[in-house]
């Protein structure tokens, strides 16, 4: 299969202007960031809190738009589309973040929450409560609870409600910016396996973004590493993983405490 | 359950039996329902869980730092005093001194207006009774100590330093009167990996220079199985297991230790699914009797619904110590899956 995103030479500078300092200071944020994923891959990227992940990513959306280089996802390249176009490229590219408990509006029932995009798109209400009682059973909700608040349900749960309520633009790319790293063990597993039968089930796409390499390691086909805005190394994972070229990527995994003894392509 | 033979010389602090509650709306919540921990001398001893299992909730009572609405039962013992029966005041004197905590946010526990060498000193000058110039002098060693650089860190303000140089700050203060005892409350979570090791190594040494005992609470079982000499998991408010990380982790023998460890993600485990737990952890207002775990465990049989398992030496216990708190701990088989 061939690539759904292409990243070439993407930079987002921002000048921090000092309130008695003349000249503005240019914070590199992202810094000439180029990247390919998959069709129906996961490229994992990891870095240490400041690299610019977080900012990638937005750049990468469009929702923060990049100072230099180009972005195609899924055929569209965001700076070059109209209105209506645009439109397409937020239903295809979907971002899913770290705070299932700000992430929702707690005045509005999960259904409600769900069914917005879908009304968005001009789905009649019939064909919309169908749709929302599907997409909630595709990622383990009882649709019986549709009507519920947020607030009644756990950091899991919540973590689901929002998965689906990504799903329903019928995304082909998703961005999961530390989708578990607010859950529990156990609630994370579960979240974790979801996303990988989403994956397989709808053709997903993924950037997943963590600071845990365990879990980056664990699920990524492909492994990007972020320093200071720039990506430092990135490859096949298990070549990551087993020989990091790149002496910050090695210091980051020699540090890191595993749970296993075995590793991946060193035995 | 008596953990050790009394007046064992290493033993520095032991809960026995411990218990507390809050008073809720809907009537008590029983966060910690008869914990029995006992921390050695310059050992680690990690309590690990996941979120509302009693880990900060146990540490807070050994410190006295519970609100008000907390009822503690059982016994705290610092050598041979009870902390729990101690008055506020005599307990002020151990804690902070021979009793320090590290918590997981050193910016919350540091004074913004307050130049670090000033927060450091005030430690000595509080427990100790030392004059200014002598404790600042004392607090320039011990920010050396902590790897940072005494003589410009003592002038900052906690605002200047990163996230790692202010959780060493709190080491810092936290090891002013060589303490016998280090509650560390997810002292690296809030860290990056890199940082994250740096921290741990560094209260390494010090359990190691001044035999300091440590009790680690975490919910990252890689780091802990790095890092602690023994273990207790703890699942709505009781332990479920004891042994020692390097028993635990080569076989749990517990259910609720051993899925916990199949969903932890790690690089061996790729193109596996994870194990995930079915259900959430109770609500502490509505334990489920008997097992707290049974209704999310795969090995429950009726017995485990009505009797509350003790926590027990298993029965086909070699020399080991360890325990488990499950009716059918010896059925437990091994795999092998996560040899250590």
């Amino acid at each position: 299969m061939g690539e759904l995103v292409r990243v070439e030479g993407l930079s987002k500078v921002h000048y921090a202007a000092g309130l008695l300092k003349r000249r503005a200071r240019v914070v590199r944020a992202v810094d000439d960031v180029s990247l390919a994923i998959r069709h129906n891959t996961i490229l994992g990227l990891v870095g240490e809190s400041g690299s610019g992940k977080s900012t990638l990513a937005r750049a990468m959306l469009y929702l923060d738009p990049p100072t230099a280089g180009s972005v195609i996802i899924d055929g569209l390249d965001p700076a070059a589309l109209s209105r209506s176009q645009m439109r397409q490229f937020r239903h295809r590219a979907q971002i899913v973040v770290q705070d299932p408990y700000a992430a929702l509006n707690p005045r509005l029932s999960i259904a409600a929450s769900v069914a917005e995009g879908l009304r968005n798109r001009g789905f009649p209400r019939r064909a919309r409560e169908r749709r929302v009682a599907e997409l909630l059973e595709m990622v383990g909700i009882a649709s019986r609870r549709a009507r519920d608040n947020p607030q009644q349900f756990s950091g899991g749960q919540r973590q689901r409600v929002i998965i689906a309520r990504a799903l329903a633009m019928d995304p082909r790319f998703l961005i999961l910016d530390e989708p578990v790293s607010s859950l529990d063990v156990s609630i994370q597993a579960q979240i974790i396996n979801l996303l990988l039968d989403l994956k397989q089930r709808l053709a997903l796409t993924y950037l997943f973004i963590s600071h845990d390499l365990n879990l980056v390691a664990y699920m990524s086909d492909a492994i990007a590493v972020m320093k200071d805005g720039r990506i430092v190394e990135m490859g096949d994972a298990a070549e990551v993983i087993a020989q990091p070229h790149d002496p910050y990527t090695q210091m980051l995994f020699d540090n890191a405490p595993r749970l296993l003894d075995v590793r991946p392509g060193r035995i | 359950m008596e953990s050790t033979p009394r007046g064992d010389p290493a033993a520095v602090l032991r809960l026995e039996a411990l218990t507390v509650s809050f008073t809720g709306n809907g009537g008590p919540i029983r966060a910690v329902r008869g914990v029995d921990i006992t921390l050695q001398a310059a050992s680690v001893h990690a309590l690990v869980g996941e979120s509302g299992a009693g880990k900060s909730v146990s540490a807070k009572a050994v410190l006295g730092l519970l609100p008000r609405s907390a009822t503690c039962g059982g016994r705290i013992l610092f050598h041979d005093t009870d902390l729990l029966s101690l008055p506020a005041r005599s307990l002020r004197a151990i804690r902070g001194k021979r009793i320090a905590m590290v918590f997981q946010q050193p910016d919350k526990h540091l004074n913004p207006t307050m130049r670090v060498g000033s927060q450091v000193a005030e430690v000595l000058r509080y427990h100790n009774g030392i004059e200014r110039r002598e404790a600042l002098l004392q607090a320039r060693s011990l920010l050396d100590m902590v790897e940072l650089n005494g003589r410009e860190v003592l002038r900052s303000f906690p605002h200047e330093l990163s996230g790692g140089m202010k959780q060493r700050v709190a080491i810092a203060s936290a090891i002013a009167c060589r303490p016998e005892v280090l509650i560390a409350d997810e002292p690296t979570t809030a860290l990056d990996a890199t940082i994250q090791s740096q921290i741990l190594a560094l209260l390494d040494r010090v359990r190691r220079e001044l035999g300091t005992a440590i009790l680690f609470i975490s919910h990252d079982l890689p780091l802990v199985r790095g890092f602690a000499d023994d273990v207790s998991v703890l699942y709505a408010g009781r332990i479920v297991e004891q042994a020692t990380s390097r028993e635990l982790f080569s076989c749990a023998h517990h259910p609720y230790t051993d899925r916990l460890i199949a969903a932890t993600p790690d690089p061996a485990r790729r193109g596996e699914r994870l194990a995930a737990i079915r259900g959430s952890v109770p609500d502490p207002q509505d334990v489920p009797p008997g097992c707290a775990f049974a209704p999310r465990c795969p090995m429950a049989a009726d017995r485990c619904r009505v009797e509350v398992p003790l926590l027990r030496l298993s029965e086909n216990a070699d020399v080991s110590q360890r325990r488990s708190a499950c009716h059918f701990a010896e059925q437990l088989v091994c795999e092998g899956l996560h040899n250590g």
